[in-house]
């Protein structure tokens, strides 16, 4: 079993979202044109139909077709196109 | 907003080619260098944009990630004045433009005037030429307070003045002072009399005795409706006449022509000669200034040019032409010299706004050299001033 950080141990002891202690992906999807990354640790793998990041603990993959990066700095990254599936690996 | 920014400041689109490009954009996105528009191009070639104080930070960054560089479009505005470095003329001929254009915006090429219904439009503008404001004038040099004041003291049957300055636009907009008229007030005891000669038409006296009646002949100054009542004790009170008293009136008025008067005939000799008057000095276009008419008219039109519809500039070209006539002697027939007579006097007839023409007679006569005509005019018309009856009276 996955030893839980203490981050996220005291997010979960205060209930508070667990995107705020730091570290944690967090993804927002809008419709299937767009998915935003939020705490990502660089692209390992893009072309148009697939996009696949680094989480630092595991990867987190966008299937899709015509697939592209909107834009990307340190924390986040963007990106669009026709998304058909995520998938999450270790 | 950003499209905007990034217009500014400018931006390169560049082609990232390398064994893993996806390591060159995470080493960007580590080391602040911000991107957008990733296309994949080929197997290892991405096209990225990014602003171009970021490209300038990532040469070592490529080099980290083994990647090869190289851009396929520019676009912004540092890109779009680069262009203009080697052109100076064109860069000095804009910069020119734009001096000339604020210089010239910067004066007063129109002044309009607007609610000066029964004014003298050409003292008004006189007066404001005196007082500073005329074309080709620098806006900036007017004082618009001290203007509306001398111009406020100059025309004194002014009650309003103002002047706003749109662009090269000058706007005046003037009111008309109404004089109120004279009032007596209601508490003074006053009788009405007459203020011109007539038959009286009709009288409608609200307060007082009535002096006259219908179809009395009156004489200017004659009491009309006096401001003393007599009850019915035999007691007389004074009060504030007051009352409607129409006159039945007579103008008459009389013109003699000659029968036989000089007619113009052009001959069709015609010159026509072009000015150009260039910030008021005349530049003749032509080279024989002389006239060989012995009579002509000259009709002169002027063509003010102008800019953006009616920002006037200070050039002007003149367009004479000269008209040859003779003078002949023409003899008019009686009825010819009765229309002519007959149109400037129903010309000159002008009566007063709350006064009706009820009956116009025109008599004419003629004897060898001269028509005479007559003019009668019988006017149904308000009459009746009001005049404080004295404390002695």
């Amino acid at each position: 079993m996955e030893r839980k950080s203490i981050l996220r141990r005291a997010a979960d002891a205060f209930d508070i979202p667990a995107d705020v202690g730091g570290g944690i992906l967090h993804i927002e999807i809008s419709g299937r044109q767009e998915v935003f990354v939020e705490n990502h640790k660089g692209i390992l793998m893009l072309s148009e139909e697939e996009v696949e990041i680094s989480s630092g603990r595991g990867t987190v993959t966008v299937f899709g077709t015509k697939l592209s990066v909107l834009a990307m700095n340190t924390e986040e990254v963007r990106i669009s196109g026709e998304i058909e599936s995520i998938r999450f690996g270790e | 907003m950003q499209n905007i920014v990034n217009y500014f400041c400018g931006s390169v689109k560049i082609e990232v080619r390398g064994a893993y490009p996806e390591r060159f954009f995470n080493l960007c996105a580590r080391n602040g260098i911000g991107f957008w528009e990733v296309e994949d191009v080929d197997t290892g070639v991405f096209r990225v944009r990014m602003t171009v104080s970021d490209f300038r930070k990532i040469r070592p960054v490529a080099r980290r990630a083994m990647c090869k560089i190289h851009i396929t479009e520019k676009r912004g505005l540092p890109f779009f004045t680069n262009r203009f470095r080697r052109r100076i003329l064109f860069v000095v001929g804009c910069a020119l433009f734009c001096i000339a254009a604020w210089i010239f915006t910067s004066f007063i090429w129109v002044i309009n005037i607007d609610g000066f219904d029964g004014l003298d439009t050409v003292r008004l503008r006189e007066c404001l030429e005196d007082a500073g404001l005329y074309e080709g004038r620098y806006a900036a040099n007017v004082n618009i307070a001290e203007l509306r004041n001398q111009v406020l003291i100059n025309m004194q049957e002014l009650s309003y003045v103002s002047v706003k300055f749109n662009g090269s636009h000058a706007d005046v907009t003037v009111r008309k002072r109404i004089l109120p008229p004279e009032i007596l007030p209601e508490s003074e005891p006053c009788d009405i009399v007459s203020d011109k000669d007539g038959i009286v038409y009709d009288i409608t006296v609200k307060t007082g005795t009535p002096e006259v009646v219908r179809g009395e002949t009156v004489v200017r100054g004659q009491l009309l409706a006096s401001g003393y009542i007599t009850g019915r004790t035999g007691s007389t009170i004074r009060a504030h006449a007051d009352a409607d008293i129409r006159l039945r009136t007579w103008k008459r008025m009389s013109a003699r022509m000659e029968k036989k008067n000089m007619k113009k005939r052009y001959t069709g000799g015609e010159k026509t000669r072009y000015t150009l008057i260039v910030f008021g000095n005349r530049i003749k276009l032509y080279t024989n200034s002389g006239i060989s008419y012995a009579k002509c008219d000259k009709i002169i039109k002027r063509n003010d040019l102008a800019v953006f519809g009616n920002i006037k500039l200070p050039l002007a070209l003149e367009h004479a032409v000269l008209r040859e006539y003779v003078t002949e002697e023409n003899a008019l027939s009686d009825e010819e010299a009765y229309g002519f007579l007959g149109d400037g006097l129903h010309e000159r007839l002008s009566v007063s706004e709350d006064a009706e023409v009820a009956d116009v007679d025109f008599v004419t006569s003629s004897d060898e050299k001269f028509a005479y005509a007559t003019l009668t005019a019988e006017c149904i018309e308000k009459a009746g001033i009001k005049r404080e009856i004295l404390k002695e009276e």
